[in-house]
């Protein structure tokens, strides 16, 4: 594309601007397709290794409590997620899953193994990769990987959160360099750590400069883009007490804050950088708290702070927290409850998920009884795990959620993708579609194996009918009595093929129960 | 998305239909001519002339906020030059000037297919227009430019004003209001029989043909009475299916004499066209281009803001000698909206930051075109709201001019809550 701007670049390290020339390459098609072609063009692997299903354990009946606890806590119900989980014990489950360094996550890590490009850093990945659409398909799959195969259930789930929370539009021009860093030093470091330490990596990170902006932030013209998304979205929320003055005062808190070569040609490109000559050293003031002249980067780095343990971030945090784990209506004392723990803790949001995820708010609550709709990679990654399907190109299912809507690193606007009903709550087809694609072995080198899914099948309680197994498989048998008999009725009538199996089984993943959890 | 094997099944399971594919089939894309309207088709889509007449919404939403200065430069300002130095439009006459629309303003000459409608006398621009709420969130401005309402909690806003509108008469067909897209736009939301469709040529109940009436059965039944909007989009996703699978959208071109360019944008478009043409019966449709928000580098007669405003002035210069050519142009009203314009002063890094007031427009046969409404605020550093370009005209009162006139909108009051309309005269 020709609209690079001449101030912008004239300064700029060389490596980073055969970047910025690479990475807007002037395509007409959407993000989706720019990406599913690139997918296209990877080469194909051989069989990789897959979960192996567990064996029937008859004696466990069906402990509805650990049910809904591992639904809410991860991707969805599987058989094996849940015979651990009734291994383990309620308390028992959450503890090992807060502590998610020590789960044996060996299968996802195999799996993960040869995108050796996650491990660089930007100046790296800006030296070795003059096309960055190899990097946008590896970072693809990595996280479809961790959401179909890890056993860090919550971790995952709490990574999806954070990516949201801290969106960066993976094809805003260096992002596609730069999201790897932010997606494995600032969102999965800290997904289960303190969030004002997640603030902190977030304000260093070289995507978030980039996406908004901020290393064009310089001393006698602001560039207040990162300052009021700071403040809306990322701490004190849209009913913050912040105001146009506090956004600008911000604003040149973080002048100079940026990335290395992007406004000079010295140095190794890349990293995160502060210019102290392009910082604006006069008084401020942010939030009514005076911060004096001649900070430098301190100045950001005091607004970080204030923001971090503000008392509207807490709640903001808390208020989202409940909703993404609890009830899209989360009564007012949870609310107050968990910001109370974020400014005791310090924001840590293991002591958040530990009460949240604690029986009396589980079950307590009357709201959390009402479900909520699972979101697109929600939907398809449950379905993946129910069936332990072995993926040899799981980037692949990522290309499948364009047509649902939540393709990973793709939401271009800051605030993330929406986690509302009414937002996902009217595109009833695609869903349909997908589980129907699944199952018909129409998503390319994704194909369900009927050996899994046979054994799956075995493992439910003794004397089930068909239609009881494959919900047993999918929900734990949560489907209900009106679905099951629809279901088993549709096996009746049909001659009993491997078909007409995955169709019912697509079914059922299309039923009203299976789109929330 | 022709399934002959289909035809038959489904005219078994659902007999009534029979009028609707009767219908289709007659008005299919290629005939266009022999029009008889089956029960399910509202009459507005007929009423062309008569008392009762609506026109159909299409609803362009710029997202991103864009830049109004950019798109008509007011080049008879001469503070518009000290704020843009290096963004600015030149003025008419020179390399690379402005359009000349009114000896004012201009028009950003990437978007010259724009002239064709505008000389007609069937495009009006809108500047120095907005939402006046003070927020400069994408997010809540956005909601509030859908919901239709100012100076509320963006949270406390629970549906569209097109959804109200429409809330306010019978609706018959079956998707009444139809936005191409992955996802509801909040414009339609709250009210049942809209729907998002992503890719209308694709629209299709999935699965084995021999299969698919009865697996079609179990889903309309368990979802007969689910939870919303799971239910009515369900029960919706079921008619627009059994509309969609007798055109072939695919197949449908422009009846004018510039076609629809082959970008994501003008497929929209034509899509929208191909709906309008094969009177599905909607009464509005929503699309979006985004990707407005240029806090840098923006490239305004050459670069990124050129070339986006480029691809949506093919877009809708082949939409409107397409609606022209077929005879629409007069029961088919399209607005283009966003959810603020920029800053004046442009930024150090070539871009321009979240602003104020902008441009909106409109397209059609009723619409009073061939000039800019404005009343021009100046852009000198003492006429700016928070140093951006003052709102001082609601686009409640060109939007509800549009409703009351064109789209016959029974329960403005509801429309455009706590707001009294003031028409500018945009429609005829």
């Amino acid at each position: 594309m020709d609209g690079i701007g001449t101030a912008r670049t004239s300064s700029m390290h060389p490596t980073l601007e055969r970047a910025l020339t690479n990475a807007s390459s002037g395509s007409v098609a959407t993000p989706g397709q720019r990406f599913a072609a690139a997918v296209a063009a990877v080469p194909q692997p051989g069989p990789l290794a897959t979960p192996v299903p567990p064996r029937p354990r008859q004696e466990l009946g069906t402990d509805t409590t650990l049910r809904a606890l591992v639904e809410r806590a991860s991707f969805g119900f599987s058989v094996g997620d849940y015979q651990e989980a009734l291994a383990r014990g309620y308390d028992g489950w959450i503890e090992w899953q807060l502590d998610w360094q020590k789960v044996d996550d060996d299968l996802a890590v195999q799996r993960l193994h040869v995108y050796q490009a996650l491990r660089l850093s930007n100046t790296e990945l800006l030296e070795q990769f003059s096309d960055p659409l190899p990097l946008s398909t590896q970072l693809s799959a990595a996280r479809m990987i961790r959401a179909m195969y890890s056993r860090r259930l919550l971790y995952v789930r709490m990574v999806e959160f954070w990516t949201d929370h801290f969106n960066v539009y993976l094809f805003d021009e260096l992002c596609q360099w730069f999201k790897i860093t932010d997606d494995r030093d600032v969102i999965r470091r800290h997904a289960l750590g303190k969030f004002p330490d997640m603030l902190r990596a977030s304000a260093h990170s070289p995507a978030m400069m980039w996406y908004l902006d901020n290393y064009t932030n310089v001393a006698g013209a602001v560039q207040e883009n990162y300052a009021r998304e700071l403040q809306e979205l990322h701490t004190l929320g849209a009913d913050g007490p912040y105001d146009e003055h506090d956004v600008t005062e911000v604003a040149r808190c973080f002048s100079g804050w940026g990335v290395h070569g992007a406004q000079s040609s010295a140095g190794r490109p890349g990293n995160f950088h502060f210019d102290p000559a392009l910082h604006d050293n006069g008084p401020k003031v942010v939030l009514g708290v005076a911060i004096p002249a001649g900070g430098g980067k301190s100045d950001g780095d005091f607004v970080l702070d204030l923001l971090a343990m503000h008392p509207s971030t807490a709640r903001h945090i808390s208020r989202k927290m409940a909703r993404w784990l609890l009830s899209y209506d989360p009564p007012a004392h949870v609310v107050d409850d968990l910001t109370q723990i974020y400014l005791s803790s310090g924001g840590d949001v293991k002591d958040m998920l530990r009460y949240l995820l604690r029986p009396e708010t589980l079950f307590g609550v009357p709201e959390a009884r009402r479900r909520k709709l699972k979101r697109p990679l929600h939907l398809v990654v449950s379905l993946t795990r129910a069936i332990l399907l072995p993926s040899s190109v799981p980037e692949m299912l990522a290309v499948e959620l364009d047509n649902l809507g939540q393709q990973p690193f793709l939401r271009t606007t800051p605030d993330g993708y929406p986690d509302h009903i009414r937002d996902w709550g009217t595109s009833m087809l695609a869903r349909w579609t997908y589980a129907v694609r699944l199952m018909s072995f129409d998503v390319p080198f994704n194909r369900p194996s009927l050996p899994n899914i046979h054994a799956l099948l075995a493992t439910a309680p003794p004397g089930s009918s068909l239609a009881e197994a494959i919900d047993w498989m999918l929900t734990g048998g949560r489907l209900g009595e009106e679905v099951r008999g629809k279901l088993q009725r549709y096996l009746d009538t049909h001659p009993m093929t491997d078909v007409v199996l995955r169709e019912a089984i697509a079914l059922a993943a299309s039923s009203t129960g299976y789109q929330f959890y | 998305m022709d399934h002959p094997q289909d035809h038959d099944e489904r005219r078994s399971a659902h007999g009534s239909d029979l009028s609707r594919r009767q219908f289709l089939s007659t008005s299919s894309l290629a005939a266009g001519a022999a029009i008889s309207a089956p029960a399910w088709m509202p009459r507005v889509a007929f009423g062309r002339g008569s008392g009762s007449s609506r026109d159909i919404l299409v609803h362009v939403f710029l997202r991103g906020g864009m830049d109004g200065l950019s798109l008509i430069p007011p080049y008879g300002d001469p503070e518009y030059y000290v704020a843009r130095p290096n963004l600015a439009v030149r003025p008419p006459g020179q390399a690379d000037g402005a359009i000349d629309l009114d000896g004012f303003f201009g028009l950003n000459p990437n978007a010259q297919p724009l002239m064709q409608a505008y000389g007609n006398g069937d495009l009006a621009f809108v500047h120095a227009s907005g939402l006046p709420d003070p927020s400069r969130s994408h997010f809540d401005m956005q909601k509030l430019v859908e919901g239709g309402t100012a100076n509320v909690h963006p949270g406390s806003v629970t549906d569209g004003w097109v959804a109200r509108h429409m809330s306010g008469h019978a609706g018959t067909g079956p998707a009444r209001g139809i936005a191409i897209a992955p996802v509801l736009p909040f414009l339609f939301t709250g009210i049942q029989g809209t729907i998002p469709i992503s890719k209308p040529s694709g629209f299709e109940f999935p699965g084995r043909p021999a299969t698919r009436r009865a697996r079609r059965a179990l889903l309309e039944a368990i979802y007969a009475d689910a939870v919303p909007p799971l239910g009515d989009s369900a029960e919706s996703t079921f008619e627009v299916i059994d509309v969609l699978s007798n055109l072939d959208l695919d197949s449908y071109t422009s009846a004018g004499s510039v076609p629809y360019p082959n970008t994501p944008f003008g497929n929209r478009m034509r899509s929208v066209a191909g709906l309008i043409h094969a009177d599905v019966g909607a009464e509005a449709f929503a699309l979006d281009l985004g990707e407005w928000d240029d806090h840098s580098a923006q490239g305004v007669v050459h670069g990124r803001f050129a070339t986006r405003l480029g691809a949506l002035s093919r877009s809708v210069e082949a939409f409107y000698l397409d609606l022209l050519a077929r005879g629409y142009l007069d029961r088919v009203t399209t607005v283009f909206v966003t959810e603020f314009g920029r800053r004046v002063e442009e930024n150090v890094s070539n871009g321009t930051d979240h602003g104020h007031g902008s441009v909106m427009f409109a397209l059609g046969g009723h619409v009073n075109g061939g000039q800019v409404y404005a009343n021009w605020p100046g852009l000198a550093p003492a006429n700016l709201d928070l140093g951006d370009l003052e709102i001082t005209i609601d686009m409640r009162d060109v939007l509800g001019e549009i409703a009351l006139e064109r789209l016959g909108s029974a329960n403005l009051d509801r429309v455009f809550p706590a707001h009294t309309l003031t028409p500018i005269g945009i429609t005829s």
